[in-house]
């Protein structure tokens, strides 16, 4: 049977200068290959915003692929361990790998899992973990978000698969946005839906090649009645969403200032 | 499958036997610099030729109209269509510059009454769609309602009408989905009697369908694209036939040769990409022309440089798509539309305008033709035109 010393002496030869500057090496390479990608599909998304999206899909699962493969080529090609030293290696920093780092291992299988098959991709806009924001980042481990008050927000990913995530455009530029208005009960709401559909249309930054809908509901409001006019639309590109939502409100409010439909909801109302 | 090999075998066949492509050493040409350019060629080249490719829209039967055959039998049918009694609304669409009026204009000799109207202002009321109604029928007074302008129209002789400028009929602005709502119900009721033919540019069209389902009133929808390059080919010669000069490089040259011109066109048509006052443009450019020897030799095909339009800011390229979708803004149309205060809106514009990429006509800015294609193209690529 081989000695405790022996086997360590064995385990140490395994790792000379040389083997270690060739797995130094390869580690540069592969770190210069990603930043190279990167920096490329950077380029290629900013000269081609309209297939952003697509573009910045490519680079995460990429990244994971390449290290594999890097770890997988140090450990077999370069090291190459006996089997039985392999084993036991696997075999011991498994276990301790598995109890000393379990929330992240699971991060990370969480990460694999929404590379391969994606609830969100880099550029959606989504609401995880309670955060509202655009994907930016979507690493192994964690997913950052960029929320309208310009934080950035770092997500594990175990907390997506356990948690339901709203994708506000699942992949696709254009967006839609639901803007609601109040009105007093007794106000022509006919019009103001009528009003409210063509102030949607002219903004630029509605995407007309989806409808606009104009829906018309109640709602008691301390005591009174109000009508809600809810106007569904979408946005050309989901970075300009809440210049939108703006853009309706302002549209909206101006038209029926002008019809006469507003100031209100908190005007009292005439019981005559 | 047999069909599509024989194709394949055809086109390879073809490329075998084609001339060989010339080399693009053309200079860039900076969009700021176009309108000196133009009249540098106002200087050097002769009246004859500079008249041959004016950009003003040919007249009917002008021995230079070609290339729109196909388009120009589709309305025809739809006139033959309209005498039958089977009158439909018709549409041509196309992009700005490919020919929309020039092709209306090949329509405007006919046994009935023709009235050709280019749409002067957008209608965002019922008033502005009667108003339109009095332009197109020289009525002495404008109708006063719907039901009113309908029976009066009726009651006309039978007359085929020629509405151009289509792109007017769309406007980012309160009023005009109901204006629309008035003259498409006019247009519906009266497309027995008279025959309404409609020339838009594409974008506009697109716009008009989107918004307000205009593709269910108009049944006959005839397109039309820029030039292919047999075409702008084809329209090169149609324009300098007749006008006494001959191509150097074809002098001596023996029936069933190769056309030695053949490779600069196919540079032409790469570099316009079919945009016919652009490829005009441009050969413009290269064209020397010998008066003596009343011959025609061609330099280096020159390209424009659209790098400027990397510089533009995002609102700037909402700007610009807007204003190709509307065909040109007025500039209180471009600060309702972005809510801009007027100097805002009007800095805007003129910053548009020193790179080259809009023109004012008085206070209304347009794309600038010979650089609207590659701004659309830019346009759409930044997912800002759709």
């Amino acid at each position: 049977m081989e000695m405790p010393s022996e086997a360590l002496e064995k385990f140490l030869t395994l790792f000379s200068p040389g083997k270690l500057m060739a797995i130094a090496l390869l580690v540069a390479a592969a770190w210069l290959l990603l930043t190279l990608m990167l920096y490329l599909l950077q380029q290629l998304a900013l000269q081609f915003p309209r297939h952003r999206l697509l573009i910045n899909r490519i680079y995460p699962l990429t990244r994971v692929i390449i290290w594999s493969a890097v770890v997988l080529y140090a450990v077999v090609g370069i090291i190459q361990p006996h089997a039985s030293v392999l084993f036991a290696i696997m075999g011991s920093a498994g276990l301790a790998l598995g109890l000393a780092t379990q929330e992240p291992i699971k991060n990370m299988v969480s990460g694999l899992i929404i590379m391969i098959n994606p609830p969100y991709r880099v550029g959606d806009m989504v609401n995880l973990a309670g955060h509202y924001g655009e994907v930016i980042k979507l690493e192994w481990s964690v997913t950052w978000l960029r929320t309208f008050d310009d934080n950035t927000v770092m997500v594990p990913n175990a907390e997506a698969l356990k948690t339901a995530v709203s994708n506000s455009n699942s992949g696709a530029l254009d967006e839609q946005i639901a803007v609601t208005l109040q009105l007093p009960a007794h106000s022509d709401h006919q019009r103001a839906m009528q009003l409210a559909r063509e102030a949607t249309l002219c903004s630029p930054y509605c995407f007309l090649k989806k409808p606009v809908a104009v829906l018309l509901g109640t709602e008691n409001v301390m005591g009174q009645v109000m009508l809600t006019i809810t106007i569904k639309a979408y946005v050309l590109d989901v970075r300009l969403e809440r210049r939108f939502a703006t853009d309706i409100h302002v549209r909206v409010i101006d038209a029926y200032k002008t019809a006469g439909l507003w100031p209100l909801p908190f005007e009292p109302v005439n019981a005559a | 499958m047999f069909k599509a090999l024989r194709a394949r075998g055809q086109a390879l066949y073809d490329k075998w036997h084609s001339p060989k492509p010339i080399e693009d050493t053309g200079a860039l040409l900076s969009p700021t610099r176009l309108g000196q350019l133009r009249l540098q060629q106002l200087e050097t080249l002769p009246e004859s030729v500079l008249q041959a490719f004016a950009p003003d829209p040919l007249a009917w039967q002008d021995p230079r109209f070609v290339g729109r055959e196909l388009a120009l039998a589709a309305l025809e049918k739809v006139v033959a269509q309209w005498r039958e009694g089977n009158g439909r609304l018709a549409v041509l669409v196309g992009p700005p510059g490919c020919g929309l009026t020039s092709t209306l204009n090949q329509l405007r000799e006919q046994a009935e009454r023709v009235s050709y109207l280019s749409l002067p202002h957008r209608p965002c009321s019922h008033a502005d769609v009667m108003r339109l109604l009095q332009s197109v029928f020289s009525l002495d007074t404008a109708p006063t309602s719907t039901s009113a302008a309908i029976e009066l129209i009726n009651n006309l002789p039978p007359s085929i009408i020629l509405l151009d400028d289509g792109h007017m009929l769309l406007a980012r602005k309160m009023g005009n989905g109901a204006a629309l709502q008035t003259l498409g119900a006019v247009l519906l009721a009266t497309q027995e009697r008279h025959c309404w033919v409609l020339a838009c540019a594409k974008q506009a069209w697109r716009r008009l369908c989107f918004m307000y389902g205009c593709h269910r009133l108009f049944v006959h929808v005839v397109e039309i694209e820029y030039f292919t390059e047999p075409e702008l080919t084809q329209s090169v010669e149609a324009r300098l036939y007749g006008l006494g000069y001959q191509w150097q490089v074809r002098v001596g040259l023996k029936e069933g040769e190769r056309d030695p011109l053949a490779p600069y066109f196919s540079l032409l048509h790469d570099h316009a990409e079919g945009h016919p006052q652009l490829g005009y443009f441009l050969l413009l450019q290269a064209l020397i022309v010998e008066e003596q020897g009343q011959l025609l030799a061609l330099e280096d095909i020159p390209r424009l440089d659209v790098a400027g339009l990397k510089s533009c800011a995002d609102d700037e390229l909402f700007s610009l798509a807007e204003i190709y979708a509307h065909g040109g803004l007025h500039k209180v149309e471009h600060e309702t539309l972005f809510r801009l205060a007027p100097d805002q809106s009007l800095v805007r514009l003129e910053q548009l305008r020193q790179l080259g990429l809009l023109v004012r006509d008085q206070s209304n800015y347009r794309l600038a033709p010979l650089m609207a294609q590659a701004t659309v193209q830019h346009l759409v690529n930044a997912n800002r035109l759709y």
